[in-house]
């Protein structure tokens, strides 16, 4: 572990602007977003984390909070919020992704773009989890080439968080804010502009050793220790998902038109998430392309001849949880979730995953009595 | 500091009165429901965490759930459409009714919280036949303005005139609480129907760029969108069955987000709402990515208004402008 | 000079005929307009005008029967108000309200069709050279 100044760090990222491609977190319009940097602008555009943090990030003002929230919620509620919008996710599976035109002279493959290493700073933990989550799907049995192509052309610099919010649960998914899992390097921002820098992996090895920087001391890892201390003291929520049994149980119940009501089925949850994985096939003329789809969309598992199983919301909604914490289970043996909050943060009706997982158990406690009491279906 | 000070007093008042709405509110409901007059009442809940949520109540004891305050910014009536919710009449799936807790078509009224602005957006609902008006209890709040969570007031309701705020009695069954005085704000003492300076100047900003600055302006957004569509389904008038961005035979817009596609969906769903957005502003404040969707709509309601004269979610009986045409219409464009 | 893709929706009754004239008098126009004969221009959705610019086309043209001359009496009524609020809000998106044109067009106007896409060329060729290179058209 090294002691490192931001000065070096920032030279260091200048000097690969010429060789490697950077993607880091920029403002734009008082939110944060992942960009691939264009070497003419340079560092300019990038948010760095601790000294924002200490300055008072700018607040999205009414856009990804603007569900609003009563004074119920407590006031210490930090308004910054660290994270980015979209997560990493879209630079290893685009949004849109070109495969190849179908043309009367056959098919042509879509030109593969020359291999450029390319350094990814400053991403979260647990969107980094997301990653290995991400492998599973497009690194299995049916290998996806061009994801394989990024992942291995990637090295990713990870960022711990200081301050998560109250929307953050990814510890009790198994993760944490000062999580190391799927980095190169780990940073942790320190006070006056340094960071403490750690190598996880041998990419992270080489890139430490050309930061150089202090060797780290026992003073050193005591403030690390505190300051994750600190940072998973902050996180308040926990996901309890219910066993397979429980899960098998509570398919059919009335629980999951009662969650979903409110749910305006748009593809917020999906597209933010950073193990969403769901495309669909399209073709715009002759080319076909990949692009995100949703399983909250009505149009989902729309087929020929108007045949759709999940016509209802309610079906879609319980579809999406049981995916993400029952079937993937069953398949990877790890949930397809790492606890960021982006489906939370971001709902524009702030349905909760986590209240509505936590609730499923409890409903069927008192699922039996409450079919009862009103007669199966609520009308 | 006077400033603040007089903010300070009004923020105090704005929530001793919604202190007194939700209480009236609360009271209306039950009644309702006790008297079996209505079988749903769609209002605002407050989540387990604190935040604002929309509410969906059946039971009396449930009414006490219900919550008004600064924070109630969702337009509920988006809800009146969604057959998941209110029951719908044509559903044939074959799981309906089980596991979905949906009502049964027929069996009652239903009720719904509205502020000034989300009514409107029903009255639009109803000059296209899209709700029967006779199975609605519109239960109506005059509204001091809806913030973000910083406290911020949102920019639509600064420029909120008086006869929305306070919603028009005529327009709903039952009214909670008492006309709302607002100090200051623009359109203070007009109403909504004047031929007023609607204040476009959002929209008027963007009309004084070149057309390379406009279009790379828009790009830069439709660069961000990611085309979930929060826009399109937080929106109320936002209700057909298949959308026009759904089919695929024949398929209009990519789905693929891309600037190009974006813009096309973007202008389409603009246009297939010109004359009929009532300016909620929640397409905006849904948006993930901070496209200000305002100004876009905004723009088609200022040509209807300028060149059309029509102003939505005034009358429940008009017809929408762009099924119509007056002989005088403006054709200076054509040759 | 690069050849310019203008499509033309024109209405069968009165545009067409007009345009079929100035071709049997022999009048001289510019040839880059392709020629969509439809009943009425009443039946021109604006989504079709928007496909024409989304498939590449520098410019469209809406051509239809005068005022109180539509065979369907007010089909071109409606396509008034319509193509207004179109043009309106490509300019508003930064695509040049010249590259879109609307006219009317009687059977008996062949000149005056001539003119009309003798214009548009001009409006839609300069509209399109303040565009930046590598700027696609939609």
């Amino acid at each position: 572990m090294r002691l490192v100044e931001r000065k070096t760090l920032s030279e260091l990222l200048n000097n690969r602007l010429g060789d490697s491609q950077i993607i880091a977190p920029v403002e734009i319009e008082g939110r944060l977003y992942f960009r691939q940097l264009d070497p003419a602008e340079g560092l300019a555009e990038v948010v760095w984390p601790a000294a924002d943090l200490r300055n008072g990030h700018s607040t999205p003002g009414s856009g990804p909070e603007g569900g609003g929230c009563t004074k119920a919620a407590p006031a210490a509620d930090p308004l910054t919020v660290e994270l980015t919008v979209n997560s990493l996710k879209e630079y290893f599976f685009p949004r849109r992704q070109e495969l190849y035109e179908q043309t009367p002279e056959g098919i042509i493959p879509r030109p593969v773009p020359p291999e450029k290493q390319r350094l990814l700073v400053f991403a979260r933990p647990c969107e980094i989890r997301g990653l290995a989550i991400l492998d599973r799907v497009f690194l299995g049995e049916a290998e996806d080439e061009s994801y394989k192509r990024a992942r291995q052309s990637t090295t990713v610099v990870g960022l711990h968080c200081l301050q998560p919010d109250r929307h953050c649960f990814c510890t009790s998914l198994g993760g944490g804010p000062f999580d190391t899992e799927g980095m190169d390097l780990a940073l942790t921002p320190l006070e006056d502009e340094r960071f403490l820098a750690q190598a996880i992996s041998d990419k992270g090895e080489a890139l430490l050793a050309s930061l150089g920087g202090k060797e780290a001391g026992k003073a050193e890892q005591g403030i690390l220790e505190e300051l994750r201390k600190a940072a998973e003291a902050t996180i308040r929520r926990s996901i309890q998902v219910p066993d397979s049994q429980t899960m098998a149980e509570r398919f059919d119940s009335p629980y999951w038109g009662e969650v979903s009501r409110a749910c305006i089925t748009c593809g917020i949850c999906s597209y933010l998430c950073p193990t969403c994985h769901c495309f669909d096939i399209v073709d715009e003329g002759y080319l076909r392309l990949r692009c995100w789809d949703t399983c909250s969309s009505d149009t989902f598992t729309r087929m020929a001849a108007g045949e759709d199983p999940r016509k209802q919301k309610h079906s879609r909604y319980r579809q999406r949880i049981y995916h993400k914490f029952s079937y993937f289970k069953e398949n990877f043996d790890i949930y397809s979730c790492v606890g960021c909050g982006r489906c939370t943060r971001y709902c524009p009706v702030k349905i909760d995953i986590v209240e509505i997982v936590n609730g499923i158990g409890k409903a069927a406690a008192a699922g039996q009595a409450a079919d009862r009491a009103s007669g199966g279906d609520r009308g | 500091m006077k400033q603040s000070a007089l903010n300070k007093a009004e923020a105090n008042a704005r929530e001793v009165t919604s202190e007194r709405q939700k209480a009236a509110l609360q009271k209306t409901v039950t009644d309702l429901l006790a008297k079996k007059a209505v079988y749903l009442v769609i209002g605002y809940g407050c989540s387990a965490r604190g935040d604002v949520v929309p509410l969906f109540v059946r039971r009396v004891e449930e009414a006490k759930q219900l919550e008004w305050n600064q924070h109630c910014t969702y337009n509920l009536v988006r809800y009146l459409t969604d057959p998941d919710v209110v029951g719908d009449p044509e559903a044939r799936s074959k799981d309906a009714g089980k596991g979905s807790g949906t009502a049964k078509p027929g069996a009652g009224k239903v009720a719904v919280v509205v502020k000034g602005c989300d009514l409107k957006s029903l009255v639009v609902l109803q000059s296209e036949n899209q709700v029967q008006r006779e199975r609605l209890a519109v239960i109506a709040l005059p509204c001091s303005g809806v913030t973000d969570q910083t406290g911020r007031l949102l920019a639509k309701c600064e420029s909120c005139p008086p006869d929305v705020y306070n919603p028009r009695e005529e327009l709903c069954d039952l009214m909670v609480g008492e006309p709302v005085q607002r100090s200051g704000g623009r359109n203070a003492g007009k109403t909504d129907s004047d031929n007023r300076d609607s204040g476009y100047g959002d929209v008027e900003e963007i009309d004084a760029l070149s057309p390379a600055e406009r279009r790379a302006l828009w790009d830069g957004y439709f660069a961000r969108c990611l085309r979930c569509y929060a826009c399109r389904n937080v929106c109320p008038l936002c209700y057909c069955k298949e959308c026009v961005f759904d089919q695929h035979d024949p398929r209009w817009v990519s789905p693929a987000a891309a600037v190009a596609s974006n813009r096309s969906f973007h202008l389409i769903r603009a246009y297939h709402l010109a004359g009929r957005c009532v300016d909620c502003g929640e397409c905006e404040r849904a948006c993930p990515v901070g496209i200000p969707l305002r100004r876009i709509n905004r723009k088609a309601a200022m040509v209807v208004e300028e060149s059309f004269h029509f102003r939505a979610g005034l009358d429940p009986e008009a017809k929408s402008p762009l099924v119509d045409f007056a002989n005088e219409d403006p054709q200076e464009f054509i040759e | 000079m690069k050849k310019l893709k203008i499509v033309g929706f024109l209405c069968n009754w009165c545009s067409y005929a007009g345009a079929d004239l100035a071709g049997v008098s022999r009048i001289q126009y510019p040839d880059e307009i392709r020629i969509i004969r439809v009943p009425c221009s009443g039946r021109i959705n604006p989504l079709l005008v928007l496909k024409c610019f989304q498939e590449g086309a520098d410019g469209v043209l809406v051509s239809g029967c005068h005022p109180g001359d539509c065979h369907y009496q007010e089909g071109n009524l409606y396509a008034r108000r319509r193509m207004l609020l179109l043009r309106a809000m490509l300019s508003y998106f930064g695509i040049d309200e010249r590259r879109f044109h609307m006219s009317w067009v009687s059977a008996s106007e062949g000149k005056k069709w001539a003119d009309t896409v003798r214009s548009l060329v001009e409006d839609v060729r300069a509209a399109q050279a303040e565009v930046k290179t590598g700027v696609p058209a939609w």
